[in-house]
């Protein structure tokens, strides 16, 4: 059967119940084999859980769904991403409270602060992903220290026009992930 | 992306690293704002840049930078972890807490020589060779050494309580307990030992300890019940006396009385995993009662019962203790 053709045929509320029984079928037939890889992944059945219902949303905002060749592979690329995306945070999460808790009691932010700056924190680490140490340092340094090129240049030993191209390089680099 | 956008992508970079080098004069910021209105392309290229700048603004410097400027192997441990599937690792991340995980992380030795340990929360009884009773609390390190002449416990890291055996009097062999900052050794007896904040604490519930500070050969202090002192290697702070209900939580409890709610929840931090505070305006408040400590959630929940207080959570991680908002009237 040419699936394509049919869908060009149907009006929008019919491609959309399309999808909706495409997603319960991938939801049926595979929500116990992808929450088992997910657990094997993260250790945490909790996390796992939470993990597959990110999955499963994630799959239903997609747009086309009648070209899923390898179901399994699909689903882990997606869910790939989204462990990606948890363990970081998780991490930044870990690192930004134990950071805290080393800063008199008065700094302490509410939860709802707490929770914004994590999820910035979370962003602009993702965004910073892939570039260099001393680049992403000297860019880092820039930013949240507000020191001049020519501190910069002399933390790292090298020139400040070095210092400024690193800091463009970085920008660059930050402009193409958003 | 066409060769144009990256053009002017790459004069916008250019432009704000100049502009904010501290070098860049008024006339040359009149040519950046006739180089922006100079085409659409070159303000969209403007926007970008300021839209990842001004991720960074509003975040506390010090803390953030603690955070992404981590060298790249303790930054992607976690993620490397998981490449290894080392599921193991992640879980102990979890069971200990993240104080717990650090102290691991900073002194592996301890956990190697470690004879007994307990995780953050818990509280362990032991019975030893001797017949001696070992109690470790919250988050503690213990070595054990027994020969013919010594019977040694170092206590590397939390709080152990110690009800020496009687033995025979021509078998004795002395009980002592060491620290990183000196030893007490028991004359028969009941006591706690403790490190904390840089220092070591010894206190004595029945009978006598000497204390010595490990480098202090000449000094040494006789503690009686209800005294206790504390110490780091070179002084011996004097000895001050010492409420005995301080064992409670050998029994799993904290006994408080008209305690301040910040020594409170300093205290019950110690059995919780991840940051418990409480907000500087309620750290007067006092408290008094026996309270579980090994389920702090819900001594924490009854304790909002008591005070005008409420507790609090984000994530595991995070407590606050805070004052109670008032109902709308």
């Amino acid at each position: 059967m040419n699936t394509t053709s049919i869908h060009q045929a149907v009006d929008a509320d019919t491609a959309l119940s399309a999808k909706n029984d495409t997603v319960d079928e991938l939801y049926r037939s595979h929500n116990l084999w992808l929450m088992s890889w997910l657990r094997r992944k993260l250790g945490c059945k909790h996390d796992a859980a939470d993990l597959m219902q990110d999955t499963f949303s994630r799959v239903l905002q997609k747009d086309d769904l009648s070209d899923i060749r390898e179901p399994r592979a699909f689903l882990t690329t997606i869910a790939h991403g989204i462990l990606v995306n948890h363990l970081r945070r998780r991490d930044i999460e870990n690192a930004y409270l134990m950071a805290l808790s080393q800063l008199p009691e008065a700094e302490s932010p509410s939860t709802e602060t707490l929770c914004m700056i994590i999820e910035a924190l979370t962003k602009i680490d993702e965004m910073l992903d892939g570039l260099p140490d001393h680049i992403r340092s000297a860019f880092l340094w820039f930013q949240l220290e507000g020191i001049t090129h020519a501190e910069i240049a002399s933390r790292l030993s090298v020139s400040v026009s070095s210092v400024r191209q690193y800091i463009a390089k970085a920008l660059l680099h930050c402009i193409e992930f958003a | 992306m066409n060769p144009k956008t990256t053009d002017a992508l790459n004069s916008a970079t250019q432009w704000y690293v100049f502009l904010t080098s501290g070098e860049a004069t008024d006339s040359d910021r009149r040519d950046w704002q006739d180089w922006l209105k100079a085409s659409a392309e070159n303000e969209r290229a403007w926007q970008k840049v300021e839209s990842v700048t001004g991720r960074f603004t509003g975040l506390d410097n010090k803390a953030s930078l603690s955070v992404l400027d981590r060298p790249k192997h303790e930054r992607q441990a976690i993620f490397d972890e998981q490449r290894r599937r080392a599921i193991k690792h992640l879980s102990l991340l979890f069971m200990v807490g993240t104080s717990g995980w650090l102290a691991y992380q900073h002194k592996p030795w301890h956990g190697l020589m470690a004879d007994f340990a307990t995780a953050t929360g818990e509280i362990k009884h032991v019975t030893l060779q001797d017949g001696s009773k070992l109690v470790l609390n919250t988050n503690t390190k213990v070595a054990v050494q027994f020969d013919k002449q010594y019977r040694h416990l170092q206590l590397l890291q939390g709080e152990i309580y110690i009800e020496t055996a009687k033995q025979p009097v021509e078998q004795h062999r002395p009980f002592i307990v060491t620290t990183e900052h000196g030893s007490a050794t028991a004359l028969g007896t009941q006591f706690s030992v403790r490190i904390h904040d840089k220092q070591s604490q010894v206190g004595v519930f029945k009978d006598a300890v000497e204390v010595k500070a490990s480098d202090v050969s000449s000094h040494s202090v006789r503690l009686n019940a209800g005294e206790k002192v504390s110490f780091t290697r070179n002084k011996l702070y004097a000895k001050v006396a010492f409420d005995l209900s301080a064992k409670a939580w050998t029994q799993g409890f904290i006994i408080a009385d008209k305690m301040p709610l910040k020594t409170f929840v300093d205290e019950l931090s110690r059995y919780h995993t991840g940051v418990l505070r409480c907000d500087p305006s309620i750290a007067e408040l006092t408290i008094s009662g026996a309270f579980p400590l090994t389920d702090t959630d819900a001594t924490l929940k009854s304790v909002s019962q008591i005070l005008p207080i409420q507790v609090e959570s984000h994530t595991r991680y995070w407590t606050m203790i805070k004052p109670a908002q008032k109902q709308p009237s």
